[in-house]
């Protein structure tokens, strides 16, 4: 009966699951899961502390190591040169009414198609949903006449 | 406007040219692409998954700070494609200045290899980047699945002596099969989808060693304006997709549309 009494006991579903793994176990897990995700973002932190460094430095001393020194010139350069402001404003351009209109006709057709029962019902879902799955360049092959 | 004028008929010209080519001496550019999204698919439907399930089912454990854990690992997917090409083709893979080999050098390894100019290591290399991306995706997916896993069913199985390692084979993995099939046929689909990543890291090179079917298909097309045949490749690669996509919808439709 022991065990029946313990497991009335138990409260709060954190409790237990705590019970389940040892402390030892779980201080593993911890250290594991720290290692883990940081290495796991090492591309995201190497990409952040690339941008702050200049050409110079990165080509003599590379990617993994401390920057001599630490710069803001890429951003404005990468602004103005680099010409991320008009391709910020064209990705604007293209999202925006993409957006508004997949969201407009989608939500339209999607009660349709769950609400009203006609023929091709399914099959219009399934091709709609089934259409994300082709690989990319299989939509650009059908507009080869216009080369 | 070439196409309206009088073309010659080839017939199966174009799909005979593709299916001769496989099983020379020296592999073809079509094999090279097939059996790169064969490896794809391999690994796509292991390492991803695996990491993904146990990284869900160690975050399930109530540890502290699990959001930032999901948070980190899960940040690759919301980038788009060309931007982890870049991230990976200069800040991981550069030969000198790169993520790994400015490491290697530090450590005192001589000769670091150039990941993405071996022919042997290049399709492994932009594998890998693309595995990174996927496992936070496939992790969410387990986390929800996690989630409905009824608690009790653990709890009666702890009671009755089961050990963690036998309570998650015997009870949470067989509970988890229908996200398992979603994941797979998702992996299965997604690697045979790979472009984006391949055309901006390598473009298929060096001599073809990291094509695949939707980049070789791209290239003889726009390219090399050979649109005949870049036609043939895409019904191929089509065709692949269409037998996991048809099974993956029948299974959606069974689950999800049951009205």
């Amino acid at each position: 009966m022991a065990a029946n009494s313990q497991t009335m006991t138990a409260v709060k579903p954190t409790e237990r699951n705590n019970r389940r793994i040892g402390r030892f176990t779980r201080i593993m897990l911890y250290i594991f899961l720290v290692v883990f995700t940081f290495t796991y973002m090492l591309p995201f932190f190497s990409a952040i502390l690339t941008s702050v460094r200049t050409q110079d430095d990165l080509s003599l001393n590379g990617v993994f190591s401390i920057p001599n020194e630490i710069t803001l010139q890429n951003y404005p350069q990468a602004w103005t040169q680099g010409r991320v402001s008009r391709y910020l404003l064209n990705s604007f351009i293209i999202t925006i009414p993409a957006l508004i209109g997949a969201i407009f006709l989608s939500s339209l057709s999607a009660f349709a198609l769950a609400r009203y029962k006609f023929r091709g019902n399914r099959f219009a879902v399934l091709y709609v949903r089934g259409r994300n799955d082709v690989a990319f360049p299989d939509f650009v092959t059908p507009g080869l006449p216009a080369f | 406007m070439a196409f309206l004028r009088k073309q010659k008929y080839v017939g199966l010209a174009n799909f005979e040219k593709l299916f001769g080519s496989l099983g020379k001496r020296l592999p073809s550019a079509f094999q090279y692409s097939l059996v790169n999204n064969l490896k794809w698919l391999i690994v796509f439907i292991t390492i991803p998954v695996g990491v993904g399930l146990a990284l869900a089912v160690i975050l399930n454990q109530s540890v502290k700070g699990d959001r930032f854990f999901k948070l980190g690992i899960f940040l690759p997917q919301i980038l788009s494609l060309p931007v982890i090409a870049l991230l990976w083709n200069y800040g991981v893979y550069n030969p000198r200045a790169g993520l790994i080999n400015s490491f290697l050098t530090s450590i005192g390894v001589v000769d670091p290899p150039a990941w993405l100019a071996d022919k042997q290591l290049v399709i492994w290399a932009v594998i890998f980047a693309a595995a990174w991306r996927q496992i936070g995706y496939i992790m969410i997916l387990y986390v929800a699945g996690l989630k409905n896993v009824d608690p009790t069913l653990l709890e009666a199985a702890t009671v009755d002596g089961a050990t963690p390692w036998q309570s998650f084979w015997r009870i949470t993995f067989p509970l988890l099969a229908p996200v398992t099939t979603i994941v797979v046929v998702i992996s299965i689909i997604d690697s045979l989808r790979s472009f984006d990543l391949v055309w901006v890291m390598t473009k298929g090179g060096p001599a073809n060693a990291s094509n695949v079917l939707a980049v070789y298909m791209y290239i003889q097309a726009f390219n090399n304006y050979r649109m005949g045949l870049g036609a043939a490749i895409a019904v191929v690669l089509f065709a692949i997709s269409l037998v996991f996509i048809v099974s993956y919808l029948i299974r959606v439709m069974r689950d999800e549309m049951d009205y």
